[in-house]
């Protein structure tokens, strides 16, 4: 899966760049608008993750550049520009997704998944973790070769956690995932408590192993190691 | 009062005035000036008889025995107007008349001499003039008074008009006015200040615009960098607990200022309202979307809701602003409600009523809605989200209220 990340902000591009390598991505990065034009045109890429604001042009062009050279290129447009406007101009212009700065990292690679997910079409696009299938179509899950009735919450959280396995995450990145960010509740956490002991007792009662790790004080880790 | 009206007024006050004061001292002079000359008449007259007197002793036969008679009294002579009884063609009339009376000494005898002269041509004379000359003042004042309100009309018609175009001024428009021309220069002079001023406020405008906007995706920017730097810090290996407390803590300041960054950028959004597309919407639907969201948070707390709504209640507003009303409503009802409590949801096509038990407030009613007021300093909010409401409600020019009756707050939206 080959990746191009499009950001000026050279410290947001190492660290997003450096997440994204851990899942298996080939990413490359370009600061700035010719570069990022220059590599689109040599190269093809699955997905292009776009900042619009760019120093030395507008992004919202590369984004056509994209779309009449390659449609099948899947684009997540990234934008501290929290106006509606660039939005739906964003989305008119062909972006398949779009997610404001700052974001959570987690949250970034679950959308870059969900976004693969869509764009391929040939071959097993279930998500495998050992024993645990996801089937991203259905919305199913089969656990220790079982299907796994989960309620839509628990469904969603259980996707998070097998997308950025072996990742710390936190209650914040979880509520916003699930509950939207417009969700004022941060006072109060306990309704993550509640779906994350349901979801272990369900997969426990599949006979499936106990993959969720308490991280004192910050979150969780879905992992196997 | 119209300038039109007062100016009008004015004009008609003093035009009687005038005409009043004019026709009085055109009267008065005449008069003054007929009078003299009378009375050098009669002077005249006096004078002759007197020489008459003199060389024609003894006296002639006078047609009137009043004329002149003896007096023994010597007195001075004197001027009178008087009331004469005379008959014209058989009928009495009494008419004013002028009279001197003098006195002659002649061979020891006092005379005193009358002579009187009719005042009436005078009088007619008088009233003639007057009469006609106040016609003609009269007739300037009229033709005047419509030829001004002609005038006026024409003068200040552009005038409206360029009112009227401001006073649909509106900066989100972003156009610049365009006003009537007049050929008058103080008007004129007045439409160019405020075209120069709407134009001035236009560009305040858009720069106070750019500038939010360029402020927030400037601090957006490094609170990405925090935000993301912190996760990766996270997933570092060996990492003891005090460590961990402090990334945590990083973590939580940096939400903290971005959802602060986002909630006043929207607010400031609001007040200069950029949100102008409009929808009809149900607003059931909105409700309805929104308690599903917020179903765990209502769970937890073991909350009854009950939603009563005359069906179908549309109302035209933006679904975006119209979603945070609602969202912030529903949050608001829960988290300031107690465990095992209830919501009381009520739409009409007149207002929606959010009712939630709770415990009184530490704040007051009406300060409630600004900015920053929360209800205790340990929460983790920001105290922004009926301020945001507000905003909404003022917008849309809703009325928004708030009271608090057995152990119930209730917060109602008239539309």
């Amino acid at each position: 899966m080959k990746l191009l990340i499009v950001e000026d902000e050279l410290e947001l591009l190492n660290s997003t760049c450096s997440y994204l390598q851990k899942e298996d991505f080939i990413c490359e990065a370009a600061p700035t608008y010719f570069e990022a034009e220059d590599k689109l045109i040599t190269y093809k890429y699955d997905i292009v993750i776009l900042d619009i604001n760019l120093p030395d042009g507008n992004g919202l062009d590369l984004l056509k550049h994209i779309k009449e050279n390659n449609p099948e290129t899947g684009v997540l447009i990234v934008s501290a520009k929290n106006s509606l406007d660039d939005k739906l101009k964003g989305l008119d212009l062909g972006a398949d997704d779009y997610i404001t700065k700052p974001f959570h990292l987690a949250e970034l690679n679950s959308r870059v998944n969900s976004l693969i997910r869509r764009r391929k079409f040939e071959g097993n696009k279930n998500i495998i973790f050992n024993e645990i299938e996801i089937d991203p179509d259905a919305k199913s899950v089969i656990a220790n070769n079982k299907p796994l009735e989960l309620t839509k919450k628990e469904y969603y959280l259980l996707l998070y956690f097998i997308t950025n396995k072996n990742r710390v995450l936190t209650k914040e990145g979880i509520a916003e995932h699930l509950w939207g960010d417009n969700i004022d509740m941060v006072d109060n956490f306990d309704f993550i408590y509640t779906h994350m002991r349901n979801l272990r007792k369900k997969l426990k009662n599949n006979g499936a192993n106990d993959y969720l790790q308490t991280i004192y004080g910050l979150g969780y880790k879905f992992s196997d190691q | 009062m119209k300038l039109f009206v007062k100016t009008r007024r004015t004009y008609i006050l003093y035009s009687i005035i005038i005409f009043i004061v004019s026709s009085a001292a055109i009267y008065f002079t005449l008069k003054s000036i007929t009078t003299k000359k009378q009375d050098e008449r009669l002077n005249f007259y006096k004078e002759l008889i007197g020489q008459k007197l003199k060389y024609e002793y003894p006296l002639p036969i006078f047609e009137v025995d009043d004329f002149i008679s003896e007096t023994p009294i010597k007195d001075t002579m004197y001027y009178k107007d008087t009331l004469f009884y005379r008959v014209v063609n058989g009928v009495e009339n009494r008419e004013l008349y002028r009279e001197l009376t003098s006195f002659e000494t002649l061979h020891n005898k006092t005379y005193k001499i009358t002579i009187r002269d009719s005042l009436v041509k005078n009088q007619d004379f008088i009233l003639i003039i007057t009469l006609s000359v106040g016609v003609v003042v009269l007739l300037l004042i009229i033709t005047v008074y419509f030829v001004n309100t002609v005038i006026m009309r024409n003068a200040w018609l552009p005038f409206y008009e360029n009112l009227e175009i401001l006073k649909s001024f509106s900066v989100e428009n972003n156009q610049p006015i365009h006003l009537q021309n007049t050929n008058i220069d103080e008007f004129q002079e007045l439409n160019l200040s405020l075209t120069k001023l709407t134009d001035k406020i236009n560009s305040d405008f858009n720069n106070l615009k750019e500038f939010t906007e360029n402020a927030s995706h400037e601090m957006q920017t490094p609170l990405a960098i925090m935000q993301t730097k912190s996760e990766m810090l996270m997933q570092s290996e060996n990492l003891n607990k005090a460590q961990l407390q402090q990334i945590k803590a990083i973590y939580l300041a940096v939400q903290r200022l971005s959802k602060l960054n986002k909630t006043l950028l929207l607010l400031s959004k609001i007040e200069n309202r950029q949100f102008k597309e409009k929808e009809s919407i149900l607003v059931n639907d909105v409700i309805i979307k929104h308690l599903e969201i917020y179903e765990d948070f209502i769970e937890n707390k073991k909350i009854k809701v009950n939603k009563k709504s005359t069906l179908d209640v549309k109302i035209e507003v933006n679904p975006l602003l119209f979603d945070m009303v609602i969202s912030n409503l529903i949050s608001n009802a829960i988290k300031h409600n107690i465990e095992n409590g209830s919501i009381d949801i009520l739409t009409t096509d007149l207002f929606i009523s959010f009712s939630n038990t709770g415990s009184p407030l530490q704040i007051s009613s009406s300060s409630l809605f600004e900015r920053f007021k929360k209800e205790s300093s340990a929460s983790n909010s920001f105290g922004l989200g009926l301020a945001i409401v507000k905003k909404v409600c003022d917008n849309y020019n809703w009325k928004i209220n708030h009271s608090y009756i057995e152990n119930q707050h209730n917060i109602s939206i008239y539309f």
